[in-house]
């Protein structure tokens, strides 16, 4: 984490132009909201019916769970392309504890930006949340994080093995912020898009969250969200183990270590 | 028991083949190590010397356990490199020649601490043996920047890196590579007496300089192509009366073959 720190705050404006870009991204979102603010939609009634709120949250945690999946193949390709990753395999320390501690920096800037989305939401533009339910909060954040750990792990082990073209990343990072419905409710969409939509964690992670931060949802009410969420960490976190092993075995086979 | 051992050690690379064009021709194998054989005592210099892609850092990335051998076997003080990685990574150290294996927004100082954390060490341990090494080696200014350092400084640094984890048994690939000679010519009295002579370390070393196997090594490996071609101490491969030049000369041009000393 130290290292991480020294690194980023090595670079003067990289703080200061994340700052903006998260105030920039509120305030677009802000004057689409004020755009049919005193018009009604019916597909965001259930949530309350404020679409800046909507959105927000949307934004804020498909970046969360965004980050949780792109960080390992980000550590992987850093090291890569730094050529510190045989220094850092030399070492006695596993693989993947160099690879955890190295996505924690990273982890924790992405939540400080999280609240900062909602501090500033809340504190200047009036987002009305309801965070009485922390236990429900909690539970499904925790629940959303091991299949984007795991999916994080199963780019990661692409990024080894290949060095490019992750198509995890692609696929789940890049579509699911469309199909999960970040930016809109998902009743928009065509049915095909719909039914994809229900192979996504993204989709249950939010519709949870919205659920308890908008309209009060109880653990009760969140259960079906919740045993998706499980049954996606339950498949595809021993297969993300495996994944990594079989591309730590490329990359030792082929000495690619170093090679990005 | 021997500091290193390779039995029959074979490395063959298979590049990928072009997925995307239909015409192009099959990728060939290449042997980057065939049927090694060697025995390396503690406390022993041994130089690996060849040309550039005889080998030799392919050989020492296996002894480290950065690469999987195709066949044989590797030993570090009679563990095996792949079955036992755990266990030899705390009996070697490899000196990469690489600049880019440090952290070039840290300092030099910071580097060392990061990488002496990884080794199992306390901070406080590391920032000690950190000082003790860089005045040992007269790293100047260990506040600076890595990318500001010069590049005999950057080696050093390198060194001071591996000698933070008090490996029994030292990779060097390169270790002179772009020094000017006197740096050079202290780095090697610094291998030669203060890691081996008093230190008691093993030092397995790779270079394309003959003068440099010849001033620093206890015995010499000739490679080429993947083959060992001659080895032995100096005495042994100067038989005929040859100069380790000329051997190497003479070695390196015949293909395939292997002379017995």
């Amino acid at each position: 984490m130290k290292r991480d720190f020294l690194t980023t705050s090595s670079y003067k404006f990289a703080f200061f132009w994340d700052a903006a870009g998260i105030i920039g991204t509120i305030l677009t979102f802000f004057f689409i909201g004020e755009l049919f603010k005193n018009s009604h939609v019916p597909l965001l009634d259930q949530y309350g019916g404020d679409y800046f709120s909507f959105v927000i949250i949307g934004v804020a945690f498909s970046s969360y769970l965004g980050s949780a999946l792109g960080n390992f193949g980000g550590v992987i390709g850093n090291e890569q392309g730094l050529g510190t990753m045989e220094a850092l395999i030399m070492t006695p320390t596993r693989v993947s504890t160099i690879l955890v501690a190295g996505s924690v920096w990273n982890l924790l800037f992405t939540t400080l930006r999280v609240a900062c989305y909602f501090l500033v939401g809340i504190f200047f533009f009036h987002m009305d949340l309801k965070m009485t339910n922390l236990p429900a909060i909690i539970t499904i954040l925790t629940l959303s994080m091991i299949p984007f750990i795991s999916l994080g792990i199963i780019s990661a082990s692409f990024i080894l093995a290949f060095k490019r073209g992750d198509p995890i990343s692609f696929l789940f990072h890049g579509a699911s912020k469309f199909l999960a419905g970040a930016f809109f409710p998902l009743g928009i969409l065509p049915l095909w898009f719909k039914k994809l939509s229900l192979f996504i964690p993204l989709t249950y992670s939010l519709r949870a969250l919205r659920e308890v931060l908008l309209a009060e949802g109880t653990m009760k009410e969140l259960w079906p969200e919740l045993a998706v969420l499980l049954l996606f960490s339950i498949i595809l976190f021993p297969i993300s183990l495996k994944c990594f092993k079989v591309a730590l075995k490329m990359a030792k086979q082929q000495g690619s270590f170093c090679q990005y | 028991m021997y500091a290193v051992e390779t039995l029959n050690l074979t490395k063959i690379f298979r590049p990928a083949r072009n997925m995307f064009s239909l015409k192009s021709p099959p990728v060939k194998a290449i042997t980057a190590l065939y049927q090694l054989n060697l025995q390396i005592r503690k406390g022993e210099i041994f130089a690996v010397l060849g040309p550039n892609g005889a080998g030799k850092t392919t050989l020492i990335k296996i002894l480290c356990s950065l690469i999987t051998p195709t066949s044989g076997t590797a030993l570090i003080n009679g563990y095996d490199v792949i079955k036992d990685e755990d266990k030899i990574k705390s009996l070697i150290g490899l000196v990469i020649g690489e600049e880019r294996s440090f952290y070039w927004r840290l300092t030099g100082r910071e580097n060392l601490e990061f990488f002496g954390v990884l080794h199992n060490l306390s901070l406080r341990e590391v920032r000690k043996k950190a000082e003790a090494i860089m005045e040992l080696l007269e790293i100047e200014d260990p506040d600076k920047r890595f990318h500001e350092y010069s590049t005999g400084n950057k080696q050093k640094l390198a060194l001071a890196r591996c000698l933070l984890s008090n490996s029994e048994i030292i990779f060097m690939d390169e270790p002179t590579k772009s020094l000017d000679p006197g740096v050079a010519s202290r780095l090697k009295k610094f291998i030669k007496e203060v890691l081996v002579e008093k230190g008691k370390k093993t030092v397995f070393f790779s270079t394309h300089m003959i003068q440099e196997a010849e001033e620093l090594a206890d015995r010499i490996a000739i490679m080429d192509k993947g083959l060992i071609k001659a080895c032995g101490s100096l005495n042994e491969l100067k038989v005929n009366g040859d100069s380790l030049l000329d051997l190497f000369n003479r070695v390196t041009a015949k293909r395939g073959a292997r002379i017995a000393i």
